[in-house]
């Protein structure tokens, strides 16, 4: 059976997660500010009470953005550390595939558009599609301007993220065409699992230089 | 024993192997020159991003060309600050996870603290007590250093540091980035007496202060107008502005370390960080200790500008202050040298 660990560190605070032998436990970091306290000590006891080791491990998934720059960058440089070590392989996930997931998990939902907030005036979004729980993006990934988010289908959708919170006026009409609008959802560890097992079992599997975030944002943004 | 060390504080990534035994085995450094040279200066974000995309396999690499596998480390040393928030969190995190991973202590070191200790890497490593003088683009400090971890803070720069008083002038002469290096180039084709500029605090205590050198020069390039800008002549005025300036600096920081090897009576001086490697500061430092009876270290140029070497260096010598519990991943943007405790056992 699969040992999978995963970290989502791209929200406003953060969790750790394990699979073993199809049982999922996970924990939960408060604040952004506490990912660099805990995210060891939460790796070593999710380990400790499945009773396994880090090297017993089939992969490590983590969330890869978008998301908060700076906090990504702890889950991809604390699984690459564990990749460098023990050869684990890596498995990068997207961040709003795993609120779409958890919309699936919690809710039900089958088409959701998660949307949060990027700053800078911009959002980062997607349209996904989850038949029978296999959640898979449906076009691409943006950044854009909160304006220019579009859902694009007949069939009823769920509207998710903090980005529906962050620009309620610009998003007002498109949250009217929602079922519903779920702006308090974060990512959560545990719902990268079904992702990262899915891409092991098919071997899409990064290696350590392109286990990487995905920013999204472009460097030129930076342009002065 | 063998130390890994992990530097990634600003706009370098600096990786090394030490060995207690053979000195440095293994070292690389990547400097983001490149990447920063478009907007003129470094840009914390697109720090952070390359030391996360270029540090891991940067280690494989150094710890394979060391000769020996990452099972055969006994620590992992990182630099915890003081430095950018973003760019310490990606070092911390991989030291943190991979010495996790090994099961072996992981040592925050302190970046300042590594920069004064770099003289001990190389032939005829200075005793303690000595001075230090810590100069670079983020600090400008006389410390007295008494042992390992043993540091009081004699004075420093009220305003900009030296490095970025380099840094500055060298964007008002319109210089490329990274602008200390060009203006040093610059100056050694100029006439130093060329134009008077002042000496900040010349003879007053320890506290040095850059920040009205800068605004002289400024005044200066004013008053010169388009003289300083056309053709020649305007060429050889901006590298007499260049060397004035550097000796305008230059002399306020030999003078400052006279006064303080006087005023402590220490008879070792030792140059640390990036502005160390400036070979005017160099040459006339050793001119004065020869002058007055001291005795001047600084190491190689690469060992003063930011670098793996002394992290993995330190992280040896404060390897008997690693905690035994699991790592923490520790940033500390902000982190006063002297806030650091003395290292009473493991030093060599």
């Amino acid at each position: 059976m699969t040992r999978l660990l995963a970290l989502e560190t791209s929200g406003n605070g953060g969790s750790v997660a394990l699979l073993v032998d199809g049982a999922v436990t996970e924990r939960t970091i408060a604040t952004p500010r506490e990912q660099t306290n805990v995210i060891v000590e939460y790796i070593d006891a999710l380990l400790a009470d499945a009773g396994i080791e880090l090297g017993m491990l089939d992969g490590i998934a983590f969330g890869r953005g978008p998301g908060s720059f700076t906090g990504l960058r702890v889950a991809t440089a604390v699984a690459q550390g564990v990749g460098l070590a023990l050869g684990t392989p890596l498995l990068p996930v997207s961040s709003l595939a795993a609120v779409a997931q958890r919309l699936w998990r919690e809710h039900g939902v089958e088409h959701s558009l998660i949307c949060i907030d990027a700053r800078m005036g911009e959002v980062f979004w997607a349209q996904f599609a989850a038949p029978g729980g296999e959640v898979a993006v449906d076009g691409d990934e943006h950044l854009s301007d909160p304006a220019a988010v579009e859902y694009r289908g007949e069939n009823s959708w769920v509207a998710a993220g903090g980005g529906f919170a962050a620009y309620p006026t610009q998003l007002a009409a498109l949250s009217r065409r929602a079922e519903r609008v779920i702006a308090d959802i974060e990512p959560l560890a545990q719902d990268l699992l079904p992702l990262a097992t899915a891409a092991l079992a098919a071997g899409r599997v990064s290696t350590l230089a392109d286990a990487l975030p995905a920013y999204l944002r472009r460097e030129d943004a930076w342009q002065r | 024993m063998k130390v890994l060390g992990i530097e990634t504080s600003c706009d370098e990534t600096g990786v090394a192997v030490y060995d207690s035994a053979d000195g440095i085995v293994a070292e690389a450094l990547y400097s983001q020159i490149e990447i920063h040279e478009r907007f003129g200066g470094v840009v914390p974000e697109l720090a952070s991003r390359d030391h996360a995309a270029r540090l891991a396999p940067m280690i494989g690499n150094v710890v394979a060309e060391a000769g020996i596998t990452l099972r055969d480390l006994d620590a992992v040393a990182y630099t915890a600050g003081p430095g950018l928030i973003g760019a310490l969190m990606v070092g911390g995190s991989l030291a943190a996870s991979l010495g996790y991973a090994l099961g072996i202590p992981v040592i925050p070191v302190h970046h300042m603290e590594a920069h004064l200790l770099a003289a001990m890497l190389e032939p005829g490593p200075p005793a303690f007590p000595f001075l230090a003088l810590l100069v670079s683009g983020g600090h400008t400090q006389l410390v007295a250093v008494s042992g390992l971890g043993d540091y009081e803070l004699l004075g420093a720069t009220l305003d900009d540091a030296a490095g970025e008083a380099f840094d500055k002038v060298a964007r008002l002469l319109e210089l490329p980035y990274p602008g200390g290096p060009a203006l040093a180039k610059l100056a050694e084709s100029g006439d130093p007496g060329a134009y008077a500029l002042p000496r900040p605090l010349l003879n007053k205590g320890l506290e040095l202060s850059f920040s009205g050198l800068k605004t002289a020069v400024l005044r200066l390039l004013e008053r010169l107008g388009s003289a300083a800008r056309d053709g020649g002549q305007g060429a050889q005025i901006r590298a007499d502005i260049a060397a004035s300036f550097q000796a305008a600096v230059v002399e306020t920081l030999v003078n400052k370390c006279g006064l303080a090897m006087r005023s402590t009576g220490l008879e070792r001086l030792v140059i640390a960080g990036g502005v160390g490697a400036n070979r005017d500061l160099r040459r006339t430092l050793k001119e004065r200790g020869q002058r007055d009876g001291y005795a001047v270290h600084y190491p190689r140029p690469a060992l003063c500008t930011d670098n793996g070497a002394m992290i993995a260096y330190a992280g040896w010598c404060r390897r008997a202050t690693a905690g035994t519990g699991l790592p923490r991943i520790e940033a500390r943007p902000r982190w006063p040298l002297e806030a650091l405790e003395p290292i009473t056992s493991g030093a060599s």
